[in-house]
């Protein structure tokens, strides 16, 4: 009998948990470990944050999936691993603590014979003085509940437009480190296509504020595509919508504060600027959600197991090295931590070893590096990589392993810019790798050009629409899920 | 912090960007065409989803 426990409830977690139970026996068991009592689909957060949707058609409870499927489930976050165990117990174990109101606060140490971290980020609102909705001065689409209160903000606004007011709306990155800047990207747009619905466009200046060093990197060093026998940079397609729709940019900023009304930053050239907003949507940069790790003694291994940003090292190549020797390959493929064959870190929750993007640094010293996505496809797959790897090695195979590496998987990003079945509209990209492969793929961006793609248009509602509904019926785990790929 | 600067960069358009006629944003949204595009953006899709997998 082996006992698997899960870290994590989001795209990596659960996509790992529920393939796991279809593919291993009764006889071992599966626990998931996870604060939050819902699933949420995030993607979708972008509509809740706009007023086209509400909170309660992005969530779902988790418990009940759980029990008809034969997965434990805690609702509880973890605080700690212990690899090596106690001093009672060499065995592999997780200290949980509860947060399900009818054991709010207990500890529990759980025993694993594979564990899986799937943890996803933590939203660093505190890198950035005034930045969030937790006590600072912007808002947020990262969780349901932060996306609520960005539409309610969003329709205030829209309310002293239609009274004639002037506003100025700031969508983008609240830090020079951030990543998800396509959820940016989809928020302004989203926006966009609310203010002409509401017919105060005229009355608005939209600003969207990045890390990016020029628009289209998305954090992923920019795409090319092959479109009509040229070849079109996903900057020059990005900055046709932008003019195309009449959004304005700053680009390759990195927010120092942000005060009522005002967002203080920096740009690549050092120069310091501040600018006056009535909304401003910015996200948090990420980091690894607060874990701690233990040797058997007890003694603090934490730096051995994660990087300083809090992710967990798995099976990369973290060797510090000049931007222009990064390679593909440098990029992990097992997701498996070294020296401990049992534990796992998908998602989020692994550490890249560097970025996609150059990173750069102002004259002052300023970071500003757009960190590199981990999208919902390249997430799922790494989470059904490890079960896969995991069923095997339960199943008397301890040397097998499977293989993903975000140098060798595809990312979809459907970022929409409106809704309705007839006048909807997305953009949307397709790349193929995530991770460049310059030497691979040599004159075409470091891609595939059949994998890599964008175009705008009303399709690309659809594709975000359909998206939708088959991914909440995959993880409410319905019939035939299994077959909806990740 | 410094003093703030005095020019803006704020971006109010990109003067070399391609903007698309009257007729591109039509196609945009032809049901036709659309349905054509969709079925070649699955297509790409379950092309990523094989290659991307080792096996199952
Ligand atoms: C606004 C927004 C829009 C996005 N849009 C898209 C999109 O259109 N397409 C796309 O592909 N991707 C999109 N993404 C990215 C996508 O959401 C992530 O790639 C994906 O959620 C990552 O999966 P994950 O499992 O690593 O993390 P998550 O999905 O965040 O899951 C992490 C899980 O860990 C749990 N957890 C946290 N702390 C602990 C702890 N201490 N112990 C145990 N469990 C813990 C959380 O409660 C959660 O259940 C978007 C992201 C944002 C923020």
């Amino acid at each position: 009998m082996a006992r698997v426990v899960i870290l994590g409830a989001g795209v990596a977690g659960h996509t790992a948990a529920l393939h796991l139970r279809r593919m291993i026996g009764r006889e071992h068991t599966i626990t998931v470990v996870s604060p939050n009592s819902q699933w949420n689909w995030i993607p979708s957060n972008i509509w809740v944050g706009v007023g086209v949707m509400s909170k309660k058609d992005v969530v779902f409870p988790l418990a009940p999936i759980y029990r008809r499927k034969g997965i434990d489930f805690r609702q509880a976050k973890a605080v700690a691993v212990r690899p090596e165990g106690d001093e009672t117990d060499p065995t592999g174990a997780v200290d949980i603590v509860y947060t399900d109101p009818a054991r709010k606060d207990q500890q529990e140490r759980l025993r694993y014979d594979y564990l899986v971290n799937a943890t996803g980020p933590k939203l660093r609102f505190e890198a950035t003085e005034g930045l969030g909705p937790h006590g600072g001065n912007s808002v947020s689409v990262c969780t349901a509940d932060h996306a609520v209160e960005a539409s309610a903000a969003l329709r205030a606004s829209i309310e002293r437009m239609k009274r004639g007011e002037r506003q100025t709306l700031i969508v983008g990155t609240g830090h020079g480190t951030c990543t998800c800047e396509g959820a940016a990207f989809e928020y302004t747009f989203n926006v966009d296509h609310e203010l002409k619905e509401a017919g105060v466009r005229d009355k608005a200046e939209l600003i969207y504020l990045t890390n990016e060093a020029q628009l289209g990197d998305f954090g992923v060093d920019g795409m090319l595509f092959s479109q009509r026998g040229y070849q079109q940079s996903s900057r020059m397609w990005t900055e046709s919508l932008f003019t195309e729709r009449g959004v304005h940019s700053i680009l390759g900023a990195h927010v120092h504060k942000v005060d009522p009304g005002v967002v203080h930053y920096e740009t690549l050239d050092g120069e310091m600027h501040e600018q006056p907003f009535d909304f401003a949507m910015l996200l948090p940069p990420f980091g690894g959600v607060d874990l701690k790790a233990y040797d058997r003694a007890g003694n603090d291994i934490s730096e051995t197991m994660f990087n300083p940003a809090g992710f967990m090292k798995v099976d990369a190549d973290y060797t510090p090295k000049p931007y222009e020797e990064w390679r593909a390959e440098d990029w992990p493929e097992t997701y498996e931590v070294p020296g401990r064959p049992n534990v796992f870190a998908v998602g989020i929750a692994f550490a890249p070893p560097h970025q996609i993007s150059r990173p750069q640094k102002t004259r002052n010293g300023t970071m500003i590096a757009p960190a590199p996505p981990r999208t919902g496809m390249p997430s799922g797959i790494m989470g059904k990589t490890v079960a896969m790897t995991i069923r095997d090695r339960i199943n008397g195979q301890p040397a097998a392993v499977h293989k993903a590496s975000l140098a060798k998987i595809g990312a979809a990003c459907v970022a929409s810019a409106g809704t309705g079945m007839r006048e909807g509209s997305a953009a949307a990209m397709s790349m193929f790798p995530v991770v460049p492969d310059y030497q691979r793929y040599p004159g075409s961006g470091g891609r595939d050009f059949k994998g890599t793609r964008g175009d705008i248009g009303l399709f690309g509602h659809w594709v975000k629409y359909s998206l939708h509904h088959l991914f909440i019926y995959k993880a409410k785990a319905l019939p035939g899920w299994q077959y909806i790929p990740e | 912090m410094s003093e703030p600067a005095k020019t803006s960069p704020v971006i109010t358009a990109y003067k070399d960007a391609p903007v698309p006629t009257k007729a591109s944003l039509r196609w945009r949204r032809n049901i036709p065409l659309q349905l054509v595009k969709f079925a070649e953006f699955n297509g790409r899709l379950a092309m990523m989803v094989l290659k991307g997998h080792d096996d199952h």
